[in-house]
């Protein structure tokens, strides 16, 4: 995180800031605009200075065509040049030939405008007189000047001139005889130095000032200041203001001279010339002024900006240093120091604010005190609640280890002291209505000793208006949070006792019922003394809930002890209950199995003889008597199945049911499978629902099944599409098992004695069978702890229902 | 600066073209040769300029050039491919073609005859006058330039002493009394040798010469316009530099020949100035009355035999293109 710019800073910066942007502006714009009119004036001053010289330049070239003009007219040179062509005496010759030089030669002197003056000869340009001699007799035919001299006042430009071997401007004039026809050609070398010097010359005002003529090849036609080496004809340039002025162009410019120096240039085009005038100035000394402006205004603009500063942070610390000494008050104050005030030392804001922080500052410390206070209070508070809750959890936790109250009721009360109180007793109530001190506690067992003397010295008066026993009749608890003399002594029935109790030196008492369902078992005590401390509510409140918890210790103790003396005495009954039955169920099966053996007995020599007589005696029997034969062989067959039958019911009843799991659906499937193995000839079709698991037996099951399908089986007998489900249903919201068949079914009114022993609701003759079957399901039935009933209309079919 | 900025983009250019791909830097520059007259000299300064400067190169030319000598025939060295293009005299070029060396100018760069006359400053020969019954030394090439040059005074050859062969420093002994050479070296020479001399100059005889002219076959004007036009224009940017800058010219000379005095050629460069920028017409430009002048002195001379039709021994065609310009 960027560190937070300070005030002081903030405020010198600030102000720093604005004054260097206007010293800047102000500056700037100063600056600009003089140099602007610096500029304007130095171009206009260089302007002129090239005017000026173009004029001066042209005046000299002028002055010497003119010059040339003027000799080549006067009159003695026509005559002498005439001499000189036409005679042919060599001394004449040599005279009119001297005197032209004589004449001439004045004005090739040096300081003159000319170097050197030649008169040709026309056509072959033959140099006849020359004021130098080397270059008489020479011929010039090829030069320019003199093949257009012959013509008129010719100016042949800057150009090398072979035979001086140096730049040269040549200025020719045609010597004419008196009817025009040219006699020579008079030529003069104007001294380019001269021209140099014209333009080069300055007001001396400007010292880098400089002028200079370049030609259409761009080498320089006279020598600027500033090269020392000869440069005329032999040294190029093409800077911007040369190559915009050789391209015509007339104008001023600000550019890099041929020094690579900036400059203020002014350049003209000469047409006539074909030449480049230059004149410029260094930029460093046409805006010198302005430089040196710039400079001082800087250095002002410097010191303004340093004083401004200064001021600033003068300023900036007056302003600031009152909000600094604030903040820093503030701040200890906010750390904790709350003796912070502050003097008032302004009567403005700063001071105001000042003012009204203490005003805060004092309400805050005010409000500080109360708070610490109060939290204090609370502190303790807590410390004694937590202290009581803790004891609460013990307490509870040692009556709930075990239901032997006694011990638990001891152990309280030794829970209690020193903790809770320097004595504390309880007592329950007996059978006989006495309270017997149960317990006593104190951390010196000499007194828990005296204690139990005093309280068989003194037993506590049952009557009496306050103590234990009313405690115990009134359900209520007796409170002294603080015992004074006199109530020692109220209560005090004789002074001995009086004096021994203002030894114990009780200060503050407590007792409290061990109620439950409204009334009392017993009482808790619980007393300061030596410590000194006291009761108060709270201590109450708890008391009452630890006795509360007390005697529904006893109590479920108590419920618990009878629960057990109950428990002994049924198991009593129930052994007693069995042996009975057990002994009765012997006889029972004694009883059948003689039954069965003398029943069968008599039965089978009847079956047997009728056997004999109907194999031995059959063909001298009629047709009658093999009838009456058959019926009583049936009949005792019938008979036997019927004894078994029963001997089968009675003894299922009697056996021992074993319990194990059991699926019906498969049992069901064996029954059918048998039945159908049993009558090929007949076609039922079977519904089993897959996967009836119960737990039984599974012989009784498999009987029960074979009777229920079985008789399925044969009721539906006479129907053309006979069908037996075989399910469970939900039968009134439990579940049971039915077998249902589209047979003959029964009249409902006669459903009770559907299961009874021999009870039939058809005849044999329509459906065989003994009214046996049934009545052994629901035995069966009964015994898995089930049961069986039906439901049916005639001609609509049966269902049997049973649960197990 | 220029300079040196003009070396470095050159350089730069030169170095970029050799780093690129072979395919690229054979069609990016064309290989050029260029036959000199003599061994490296200041005469070739604006050659030099325009090959260090880069202005061949942003032709798309790499030119290369062949020092030539007295013994090494130039025109033949153009003719038979060794080179496209050629330095000569004009005067030579006019033989040649007499010949029937199928040779042409483009350009000349010496307008003027740099060949002068010169004697000793106190020896009183100062016209051509003075030449009578006195031993010249001039070489068979530049006889009859003398001879021109007297005929125009109505003097006859056999009124001096030519000497063939020698040198100029036969001079300081007396063995010759006029000696013949350049000026832009052989007078310079005599001069730092310490002795002053007068100088005669044919054109002060009626003798006006061309002197160094760039020069190419018929069929390569034919069959590559282009490339003579691309050469011509980078050689006269060179020229220009050079006579811009004429006291470069040592430099330029010492990266072809490093043994070369440097200070020396620059000043032969200065020398060389007036002749190749004569202030009268553009750098190169011919005129079709000096050819025919040429021709004539040579044929009246009897170095020519034959008369030639002028028009062929040049073209001002490439030249008006470059400048822009039919007149000078």
């Amino acid at each position: 995180m960027k560190r937070p710019i300070r005030l002081t800073p903030k405020v010198t910066i600030a102000f720093v800031i604005f004054a260097a942007l206007l010293l800047a502006s102000v500056g700037i714009l100063a600056y600009s605009s003089g140099r602007t009119s610096l500029e304007d004036a130095t171009f206009s001053d260089l302007f002129s200075a090239a005017l000026e010289k173009e004029a001066a330049l042209e005046t000299w070239i002028t002055e010497g065509q003119t010059h040339v003009t003027t000799i080549a007219e006067s009159p003695f040179l026509r005559d002498s040049v005439t001499t000189l062509r036409t005679v042919s005496d060599v001394e004449a010759i040599q005279t009119a030939h001297d005197q032209i030089v004589a004449e001439l030669e004045p004005a090739t002197r040096s300081g003159h405008i000319f170097l050197n003056l030649m008169i040709l000869e026309p056509a072959t340009g033959k140099v006849i007189v020359s004021t130098d001699p080397s270059q008489e007799r020479k011929f010039k035919e090829d030069r320019p000047y003199f093949i257009n001299g012959q013509n008129g006042p010719y100016v042949q430009n800057v150009y090398f001139s072979i035979e001086l071997q140096r730049p040269a401007i040549t200025t020719a004039a045609p010597i004419l005889s008196d009817d025009g026809t040219v006699l020579a050609v008079l030529a003069g070398w104007l001294n380019l130095d001269e021209m140099s010097a014209i333009i080069t010359r300055t007001t001396g005002l400007r010292e880098t000032a400089d002028a200079y003529l370049v030609n259409n090849a761009n080498l320089f036609v006279t020598q600027p200041r500033f090269i020392s080496d000869p440069a005329v004809l032999q040294r190029g340039v093409r800077t911007r203001d040369v190559q915009q002025c050789l391209a015509g162009n007339s104008g001023s410019m600000l550019n890099n001279d041929y020094r690579d120096v900036p400059t203020v240039t002014a350049y003209r085009w000469l047409p006539a010339r074909q030449l480049c005038l230059v004149v410029q100035v260094d930029q460093a000394e046409a805006f010198e002024a302005v430089h040196s402006f710039g400079r001082t205004l800087l250095f002002i603009s410097g010191l303004a900006l340093l004083t401004a500063s200064i001021l600033a942070i003068w300023l900036a610390r007056t302003i600031t240093h009152p909000i600094l000494m604030l903040k820093d008050g503030v701040m200890r104050f906010g750390q904790g120091d709350l003796s912070i005030r502050f003097p008032k030392v302004s009567e403005d804001e700063l001071g105001l604010l000042a003012h009204e922080f203490n005003s805060m500052a004092n309400s805050i410390s005010e409000k500080e005190t109360l708070l610490q206070n109060h939290a204090k209070e609370l502190e303790q508070r807590v410390a004694e609640r937590t202290a009581q809750l803790s004891f609460l959890a013990n307490a509870s936790q040692v009556l709930s280890e075990s239901l032997d109250y006694p011990s638990r009721l001891m152990q309280l009360a030794q829970l209690a002291v020193p903790q809770m109180a320097d004595w504390c007793s309880v007592d329950i109530l007996g059978e006989d209505g006495v309270l017997n001190r149960l317990a006593v506690v104190h951390t010196d067992p000499k007194k828990v000793e005296f204690a139990y003397e005093l309280q068989r010295r003194y037993p506590p008066n049952p009557d009496a208006p306050s103590g234990t026993y009313n405690v115990l009749r009134t359900g209520k608890s007796e409170f002294y949070p603080d015992i004074s003399d006199e109530m020692l002594t109220a209560v005090s029935p004789d002074p001995e006792i009086l004096k021994i109790v203002r030894e114990l030196g009780l200060k503050s008492s407590m007792t409290v019922p061990l109620l439950v369902h409204g009334h009392a078992l017993g009482v808790m005590t619980l007393v300061m003394a030596e410590s000194g401390r006291h009761y108060d509510i709270r201590d109450l409140e708890l008391a009452e809930d630890i006795a509360r918890r007390a005697a529904l210790l006893i109590d479920n103790s108590k419920l618990y002890q009878e629960a057990q003396k109950l428990n002994a005495e049924l198991e009593q009954r129930v052994l007693e209950r069995t042996t009975q039955l057990t002994t009765i169920n012997k006889e029972l099966e004694a009883f059948s199995y003689s039954v069965s053996h003398d029943l069968r007995a008599p039965l089978r020599a009847l079956d047997g003889f009728s056997q004999a007589l109907e194999e031995d005696y059959g063909d001298k029997l009629d047709q009658d008597g093999k009838n009456y034969l058959a019926r009583i062989r049936a009949g005792s067959q019938r008979m036997g199945v019927l004894i078994d039958d029963l001997i089968e019911l009675s003894r299922l009843t009697r056996s021992e049911m074993r319990h194990e799991p059991v699926d019906l659906s498969a049992l069901a499937l064996h029954t059918v499978a048998e039945l159908q193995e049993q009558y090929p000839g007949r076609e039922v079709e079977f519904e089993i629902q897959n996967g009836m698991t119960v737990t039984g037996d599974t012989r009784l099951l498999r009987v029960a099944l074979n009777n229920l399908i079985g008789n399925a089986w044969k009721y539906t007998g006479r129907q053309p599409h006979p069908r037996v489900e075989f399910g469970t249903v939900n039968y009134n919201g439990s579940q049971a098992y039915f077998i249902r068949d589209n047979g003959t079914g029964f009249d409902m009114a006669y459903v009770d004695k559907l299961f009874g022993v021999f009870q039939r609701l058809h005849s044999a003759n329509d459906f065989p069978g003994n009214g046996i079957g049934l009545a052994t399901v629901q035995r069966i039935i009964n015994r898995h702890g089930g049961q069986i009933w039906a439901e049916s209309s005639v001609g609509q079919g049966a269902t049997f229902y049973f649960s197990l | 600066m220029k300079k040196f900025l003009s070396n470095l983009f050159a350089a730069l250019f030169l170095l970029a073209s050799a780093c690129s791909p072979a395919a690229t830097s054979s069609s990016a520059l064309t290989p050029i040769t260029l036959q000199l007259g003599t061994s490296h000299q200041a005469v070739y300064a604006g050659f030099y300029a325009a090959d260090q400067n880069g202005d061949y190169a942003r032709e798309g030319l790499k030119v290369s050039f062949i020092e030539g000598g007295a013994d090494i025939d130039i025109a033949g060295a153009v003719l038979d491919g060794t080179a496209q293009f050629g330095s000569m005299g004009a005067s030579n070029i006019i033989l040649e073609r007499a010949n029937g060396k199928p040779v042409r100018a483009l350009a000349t760069i010496a307008r003027r005859d740099p060949v002068v006359f010169f004697s000793l400053a106190d020896s009183g020969i100062t016209h051509l006058e003075d030449f009578i019954g006195k031993k010249v030394y001039v070489s068979r090439v530049l006889s009859s330039r003398l001879h021109a040059m007297m005929g125009h005074i109505g003097l006859e050859p056999d009124q001096i002493t030519e000497i063939s062969t020698g040198s100029v420093t036969d001079l300081y002994t007396g063995e010759i009394d006029v000696a013949s050479g350049l000026i832009t070296s052989s007078v310079l020479s005599v001069r730092d040798a310490g002795y002053d001399v007068n100088i005669i100059y044919p054109d002060d005889y009626g003798v006006h010469f061309y002197s160094t002219a760039i020069f190419t076959s018929d069929d390569y004007i034919a069959t590559q316009p282009d490339v003579v036009r691309r050469f011509l224009r980078a050689t006269m940017q060179g020229w220009t530099y050079a006579i811009e800058n004429p006291l470069t010219a040592g430099e330029l000379i010492q990266h072809y020949n490093p043994n070369a005095d440097s200070a020396f050629e620059s000043a032969s460069m200065v020398a060389y100035l007036p002749y190749v920028n004569t202030g009268e017409d553009h750098i190169g430009w011919m005129k079709h009355e000096t050819w025919e002048q040429m021709a004539q002195t040579l044929l009246e001379q009897g170095e020519l035999t034959t008369t030639l039709n002028v028009d062929d021994l040049y073209t001002l065609q490439f030249i008006q293109e470059i400048y822009g310009e039919t007149n000078p």
